[in-house]
């Protein structure tokens, strides 16, 4: 018996070390102070799942099983899904801590695979099934938006013939994207950070609102038999401090967590490492509330600590209102349509080296294929000299009607201060008549451009707009008209026909008084 | 061979009906085709408006707007600039300088430059403007649909005053500081104040879009805001203003949605405050009609049915918000106008309204989900709160062109039933050398006519430059001297014909080829530009037929010839230019800066058609 039980305990304790090495959580809150009294919070979770190769079952422990089924299942070595609301206004803001288009994105790096075909159909059934868990539209099948890579770093690590990488700039993030994107946590939005989020529709108020799905696995040799599963989740919002606290004529501005997210952090995550909190307050800001630690203008606030000796966690910060001068981005990018008619229109993005060195950069465009590119329309050019300028490579993979979109990748060196512009120009494709999506006229929108700096090694990503184009559409009022016309038609028609032919008709003998009284008092 | 016959008989019998009946029905269709038109403003034809657009939503939003404080205060600071330098200091950098460092959003100045279209090589013909533009970004969109609000900065009044637009640009302000403040907005906000008014919008409109200009050089935008949406423009000379009135011609007879219309009517309705059409007759100001449409005065609708026709066929903007449209851009100009004085409070209250109701109108696009497509593009307006359908008035149109297709038939049938009965042979080859003598040289020297004029503006100006005339006089002579030419021509071109039955062939050919090509012309603009075809059709379409006809009778061959001098569109231009100097040079210079094509229309087709008609005329 005592065997037994020193047996069932050794099992245990094995077990539980075993839930503790192999699973971490860490969560990190960054704050910064944007002009005009616009604010940045930026969260991260990181949740480490490490594979022992001793258990033979799956046991996930803390981190998000559905995650990590539809990683194994799929292969899926690097995913990345973002969702985000507004405009990361760049030359006002600078560069965000991590870049998203507006609308939607997602991009996944496959593990090898004997063909493509087997990474294609893996990337539809793992995209819908995506769509399906965080409540999305995205249609690969019907809507045909994969692109391949060739030269474009989306990873820095992985082989860019295994990824596959879709925009969806029409997809409309909502809390219902946001409640599933919450659930992964370990705390969910009861303990830690994510307290802040309980007032969801609040966070939707900002300006700029994104939130970032990122899983990794990460292997330790070059087998991969040892693995880890890496899953970061990233909430960035920008909003006006002048706006939440609706003081205007002050020379400075108060504010707290409380007033941007109705919600303070009162409760520390258990299974969290870490749990910290950094206020970046540059620019004439003060808090009163004394950090954990303190380098220059950067506060450093370790919750675990902290929560130990105060009640709850709501800094309030002061911070003196002037006319300051826009945060740099180290390129500017603005694309338009240009010269439209009534058969082809231009496309146009101009992009601006904000450095004063010479800037390498990869601009990575996906268009939807009823809009038909013209390989021979593309110009680059250097818009001060008013030069053609010769890009260092060139690729243009052609769409496929119904199958997939234009791609076009070129790799430029941009001169310092250097304007340069990328010109296309495509016609209006025709869609079947049952393609057309319900809200036709209100125009189809094409993928913002993806460009990729490389900067002493390090490469940002940055995004333009999506833009708006109409395409040929019939009257769609017309038929529907006519079919609601014809179906009342029909439904009156030939419904009291079909009735007046298939019913028996018989004569009933009018009810007398005292029968009808009878039958009252049956029922 | 039975069939051949059969198919010949009809053919025979079809052809003595039309012969017969041709003349009355002509007449008949004729003026059935005035009167119907005539009737179409009548209460039993007419229909009323409605909002097709459900998203738009008129009126249903509470207004952000409390008190005109601000909008004195940026009225009171922008007169006060305007009044201490002379005017010059109310300018482009004033306005950016209140965006950007006041209002603290987005702004940018364009730089453009006009140069004349006609000779470039002086300094004075080089003219340059500062445009505004500001960007009120919605704080929770992603910057790809946007509506503009436009304003010029100084209005053109009588005399060719320049007024400035102080109070439209106040709005401007207003509307900006609303758009940074509040987070309903579904699309962006874009501001423009334009300097020369239509050349600045249509500067900063080819920039947007970077459509290529050969006469205005345009800086290029900074940023952009998107597919544009809608666009409405504030024209307000003074801010004692008691009423709206709402100019909707674009270039070419195009118009803006009729949803956009009716949006801001109904909106003027909500807020007791009263909006027409511009110098609408007999606009009914009973405000309880808010539910049930006021009633329809017949005469007065048909007089402003005919007004609005009059400045579609032009051709020409009525004011800046024409240039969106050849944008597909949706688009509309809210003018003040004062009908009488009001107290400081009655001014208080409406300038509160008037803000409200641009405001509001804002607010029903911002709604919109889809761009506008529901309601009507091609409308003719009685009242504002009547519109006549595309459906409605063609019909009319047909009818008035009627007497000139049944004068092609009947020239048809006697061309070929002859043909029938004749034998060919060694007449056919007679008939092509009368055929090249008689109709050809005449289309070939009436539309040589028609491209000196379309071509050879510039060149003639340019001749009167060596004579010290300025431009306006040498377009002057230049008329002058194409008619005189034009009147000539068919003494110097007698054509004298082999006299036989080939010499009427020859001239049947020569007449349906004039009507053929009078249809196809009036036809083709009736889909661009309906009334100006309609215009067209009115006099051509009796004047054509009597040209052709052949009269014998001396008074009724003076009557004839003197209708048609009337009809010569060379005639009307150089009345319309007495009359109205400056406008109808303006008119010419519009049609090569901006893509108005009414009067190279008329040079390159009309004249042609008029001048072989009254070469046939005196064969």
């Amino acid at each position: 018996m005592r065997l037994k039980n020193f047996i069932f305990l050794l099992y245990l304790l094995i077990n539980l070390t075993n839930g503790l090495f192999a699973y971490s959580f860490e969560e990190k809150l960054s704050l910064n102070i944007l002009p005009n009294s616009n604010v940045y919070f930026h969260f991260e979770f990181e949740s480490k799942w490490f594979k022992s190769v001793k258990s033979r079952t799956e046991n996930f422990h803390n981190f998000p099983k559905i995650i990590g089924d539809l990683v194994s299942k799929f292969d899926i070595d690097e995913l990345s899904l973002s969702l985000s609301q507004g405009k990361w206004k760049h030359n006002q803001w600078g560069m965000p801590v991590v870049s998203a288009p507006s609308g939607g994105e997602l991009w996944a790096s496959f593990k090898d695979q004997a063909s493509q075909n087997i990474i294609d159909s893996n990337w539809l059934q793992s995209s819908r099934a995506i769509s399906g868990l965080f409540g999305l539209s995205i249609n690969l099948e019907e809507n045909p938006n994969t692109a391949i890579p060739t030269f474009s770093i989306l990873s820095d690590t992985r082989n860019s013939s295994n990824i596959r990488y879709a925009s969806i700039p029409n997809e409309i993030v909502c809390t219902e994207n946001l409640t599933p994107w919450i659930k992964l946590l370990p705390c969910a939005k009861s303990k830690g950070l994510a307290q802040l989020f309980k007032n969801a529709p609040k966070l939707f108020e900002s300006h700029y609102f994104m939130i970032n799905l990122n899983f990794k696995r990460i292997c330790a040799d070059s087998a991969c038999s040892n693995f880890h599963f890496d899953l970061r989740q990233i909430l960035s919002l920008v909003n006006n401090a002048d706006l939440v606290t609706r003081q205007l004529n002050d020379q400075e501005s108060t504010w707290s967590f409380n007033n941007f997210f109705q919600n303070k952090i009162t409760g520390l995550c258990p299974v969290a490492q870490q749990s910290m909190v950094i206020l970046n307050l540059e620019r004439k800001a003060k808090t009163t509330l004394i950090p954990t630690s303190k380098s220059g203008e950067s506060y450093s606030y370790n919750l675990k600590e902290f929560l130990k000796t105060s009640k709850e966690f709501n800094p309030t910060i002061v911070q003196q209102r002037q006319v300051e001068l826009s945060r740099a981005s180290p390129i500017s990018i603005h694309r338009f349509i240009t010269d439209k008619n009534e058969i082809n229109f231009g496309i146009k993005t101009v992009i601006k080296n904000e450095n004063n060195e010479e800037t390498s950069v990869i601009y990575f465009d996906t268009i939807p294929w009823y809009f038909r590119v013209y390989v021979s329309s593309l110009r680059v050019k250097d818009v001060e000299r008013n030069l053609d300028f010769k890009p260092e490579l060139i690729s243009f993979k052609p769409g496929l009607d119904r199958q997939k979109p234009h791609q076009i990748e070129i790799k430029l060196n941009l001169r310092p201060r250097g304007v340069y512009s990328i010109y296309l120009r495509a016609d209006f494709g025709y869609l079947k008549w049952d393609e057309f999506p319900p809200d036709v006229n209100h125009g189809f929108y094409i993928n913002p451009v993806l460009v990729t700096i490389n900067q002493n090694g390090q490469n940002t990503k940055i995004y333009s707009e999506p833009l708006l184009m109409n395409l040929p559409t019939p009257d769609f009022s017309m038929p529907y008209n006519v079919i609601c016309l014809t179906c009342t038609v029909i439904a009156i028609g030939f419904g009291s026909l079909h009735n007046f032919t298939t019913r028996k008709f018989k004569f009933i003998q009018p009810k007398t008084l005292i029968e009808k009284i009878k039958t009252f008092f049956k029922k | 061979m039975s069939l051949y016959h059969s198919d010949t008989d009809k053919k025979t019998k079809l052809f003595e009906k039309v012969i017969k009946f041709g003349p009355l029905l002509s007449i008949l269709g004729y003026f059935s085709g005035i009167v119907y038109f005539c009737l179409l403003p009548h209460e039993a034809l007419i229909h009323g408006t409605y909002i097709s657009e459900n998203a738009l939503l008129p009126g249903l939003v509470s207004s952000d707007i409390f008190s005109t404080d601000s909008i004195f205060n940026y009225y009171h600071f922008l007169k006060d600039a305007y009044e201490t330098n002379g005017g010059k200091s109310f300018n482009s950098e004033l306005i950016n300088d209140i965006f950007a460092n006041q209002l603290k959003i987005e702004s940018y100045t364009q730089d453009f430059n006009l140069t004349h279209p006609f000779w470039s090589s002086e300094n004075e013909n080089i003219r340059s403007g500062k445009n505004v533009y500001a960007f009120g970004r919605a704080q929770r969109a992603d910057g790809t649909e946007s509506i503009v609000i436009s304003a010029p900065i100084y209005l053109t009044g009588k005399k060719n005053k320049k007024i400035p637009n102080l109070f439209g640009i106040s709005q401007l302000f207003i509307l900006a500081n609303l758009a940074k403040n509040r987070p309903y907005w579904a699309k962006d906000l874009i501001f423009v104040a334009t300097d020369m008014e239509h050349v600045g919008i249509q500067a900063w409109i080819n920039s947007y879009f970077e459509t290529h200009s050969d006469s205005i050089m345009a800086e290029s935008l900074k940023t952009r805001g998107g597919s544009i949406q809608a666009a409405l423009n504030l024209e307000f000379s003074d801010i004692n203003t008691n009423k709206l009135e709402i100019k909707l011609e674009g270039p070419n007879g195009k118009l803006p949605n009729l949803d956009l219309f009716n949006t801001i009517i109904r909106i003027c309705k909500s807020m007791q405050f009263e909006c027409s059409l511009e110098s609408e007759k007999s606009f009914n100001n009973d405000f309880s009609y808010y539910h049930n449409r006021p009633p329809v005065d017949h005469v007065s609708g048909l007089f402003n049915t005919v007004n609005m026709m009059f400045k579609q066929a032009t051709g020409v903007p009525n004011s800046l918000n024409g240039y969106f449209l050849n944008h597909r851009i949706e688009a509309l100009t809210i003018s003040g106008t004062k009908t009488s004085s009001n107290s400081g409070r009655q001014q208080k209250q409406n300038v509160l309204k008037i803000t409200r109701i641009v405001e509001s109108t804002l607010r029903s696009v911002n709604n919109l989900l889809e761009r506008f497509h529901q309601s009507f593009f091609f409308y003719l307006l009685p009242s504002s709160h009547y519109y006549i359908s595309i459906g409605m008035y063609m019909p009319a149109f047909g009818l008035i062109l009627l007497p000139v297709l049944i004068k092609i038939l009947t020239i048809w049938f006697t061309i070929f039933s002859k043909k029938n009965t004749e034998s060919k042979g060694k007449e056919s080859s007679l008939l092509v050398l009368d055929l090249l003598k008689c109709v050809v040289v005449k289309l070939m020297v009436s539309f040589t006519f028609g491209i000196i004029l379309y071509f050879g503006t510039p060149f003639f100006l340019m001749f009167g430059k060596v004579f010290n005339l300025s431009a306006k006089d040498s377009l002057m002579n230049c008329y002058l001297a194409m008619m005189a030419n034009i009147f000539v021509t068919p003494f110097i071109f007698k054509t004298r014909l082999s006299s036989n039955g080939n010499k009427t062939e020859a001239e049947n050919i020569n007449k349906l080829i004039i009507l053929l090509s009078l249809t196809i012309f009036v036809g083709t603009i009736s889909v661009l530009n309906f009334s100006l075809a309609f215009f067209i059709a009115i006099f051509y379409s009796p004047v054509s037929i009597l040209a052709i006809q052949r009269v014998n009778n001396k008074i009724l061959k003076t009557f004839k010839i003197a209708l048609m001098v009337l009809a010569c569109p060379l005639v009307y231009f150089s009345l319309i230019y007495i009359k109205y100097h400056d406008k109808f040079y303006d008119f010419v210079l519009a049609s090569k800066i901006s893509d108005i094509w009414t009067y190279e229309m008329v040079n390159l087709f009309l004249v042609p058609i008029w001048s072989t008609l009254w070469i046939t005329a005196f064969n």
